[in-house]
């Protein structure tokens, strides 16, 4: 038996079993606890009374806080060449993902009054994977799947410009986007597809460059 | 009455230039997340992808209209960061848990103790850690019986299983917790 179970649970009862709190309700609570309210703060106060993990949590955002107030960022960033109006609409926006990932954004319901809350859902999988293990894109309520993928530096700068072309699994060409320009300076491109008349199944992204075919498979869904 | 807080009209700008791309925001936002991401605070290795990830959130939040303006947009950008900083930080607790959380037999007794914390109470800690551990199916089951008092012959019923089962199901929990708890350096 567990007696010092049994007493936890008898001193504080079903707060024992409590969830964490959100992150960004303990960043929040940390850094602007005026904007949660009463109920809010207050389950946070009894949560971290029990959660040593939280108080770690806590402890570190307070530390942020501490080193963000002591000096201010230099940025200074190569020219980007942002000019993805001419690919998608803001919302559709897709910025760069991890070297040799694919990233599939799936536009969720908006919903929420929450202005944290991140909207929808973005799914981040590798590429140059098996066809089995390709990340899977579902298309939002528009019938549009938005692809990020990176071209990574040769060593003679970024990738600027790059063709772009989508297969399914029979090696049909289901679209063809030429000379598609970067999104920013770290070689990062990103096409939003209409994918409304294409059946589910495997697909391939094959994007041409200086240096050559660099391709990331993805599986469409249907809901 | 007060009116609804907007964006200053620098903000504003900035957001609107961000969401088109404009090569000078993107690249002030992004400095602004990847300082803190850098945060000596969060001990977290250099991570380009959290970067991303986190210019994601931003780029689907502001271009759904959530900045509502409450703070300065950096402000608010530095949260986003933080939020996600903490969630890796939860990751990777999770991660260096998982064996145990996928370990159901009892496992012996670590050296490294957790460090010590000013806490108004180590063993009610202590419990919260373990319990947070536990298996789900352990976790609500214990929480029907200990903490909402219910039967084991309401919980047979519940789960469509006999007294005995539900006894032994509680048991493999007890013993589970205690192994966790043994791991994390306390006396089972």
């Amino acid at each position: 038996m567990n007696d010092w179970l049994d007493d936890a649970v008898r001193r504080e009862g079903a707060l024992m079993f409590s969830e964490h709190p959100e992150s960004r309700i303990l960043v929040l609570y940390a850094d602007a606890a005026a904007e949660l309210d009463a109920a809010e703060r207050r389950s946070v106060d009894e949560h971290l009374r029990v959660c040593d993990a939280c108080a770690e949590d806590l402890a570190r955002l307070h530390a942020a806080a501490g080193e963000l107030s002591g000096e201010e960022p230099a940025v200074a960033g190569p020219g980007l060449r942002g000019r993805l109006a001419q690919l998608l609409t803001p919302r559709l926006l897709v910025p760069a993902l991890a070297l040799t990932t694919v990233a599939v954004l799936l536009l969720g319901p908006g919903g929420g009054e929450d202005p944290l809350r991140p909207v929808g859902r973005a799914v981040v999988l590798r590429a140059e994977v098996e066809r089995g293990a390709a990340p899977v894109a579902a298309p939002d309520v528009h019938g549009r799947v938005t692809l990020s993928f990176l071209l990574p530096d040769d060593g003679e700068g970024p990738m600027e410009r790059c063709d772009v072309q989508v297969t399914d699994a029979a090696g049909r060409t289901v679209t063809r986007h030429a000379d598609v320009p970067a999104f920013d300076a770290y070689g990062t491109f990103v096409l939003s597809l209409d994918a409304s008349a294409l059946p589910a199944g495997d697909y391939l992204l094959t994007a041409r460059d200086r240096l050559g075919e660099r391709s990331f498979a993805f599986t469409l869904e249907r809901p | 009455m007060s009116a609804e807080p907007r964006p200053d009209p620098a903000d504003a700008e900035r957001i609107e230039r961000f969401l088109a791309g404009d090569a000078a925001v993107v690249t002030e936002i992004r400095g602004w997340t990847a300082r803190v991401v850098r945060l000596r605070a969060w001990g977290l290795r250099r991570d380009d992808d959290l970067v991303q990830d986190i210019l994601v959130d931003l780029l689907r939040n502001l271009g759904a209209d959530r900045f509502e303006g409450r703070s300065s947009l950096k402000t608010y950008v530095e949260r986003v960061a933080k939020y996600r900083c903490i969630d890796a930080l939860r990751r990777e607790r999770h991660r260096r848990h998982l064996p145990l959380e996928e370990t159901w037999e009892p496992e012996a007794p670590r050296a490294d103790h957790p460090e010590q914390r000013v806490a108004a109470d180590q063993e009610i800690r202590r419990a919260y850690a373990v319990l947070a551990r536990l298996p789900e199916r352990c976790r609500a089951l214990l929480r029907r019986l200990l903490a909402e008092d219910a039967s084991y012959e309401e919980l047979a019923e519940e789960y469509g299983v006999a007294r005995g089962t539900i006894k032994s199901r509680v048991a493999r929990c007890r013993e589970h917790a205690n192994a966790l708890r043994r791991r994390m350096g306390g006396s089972p």
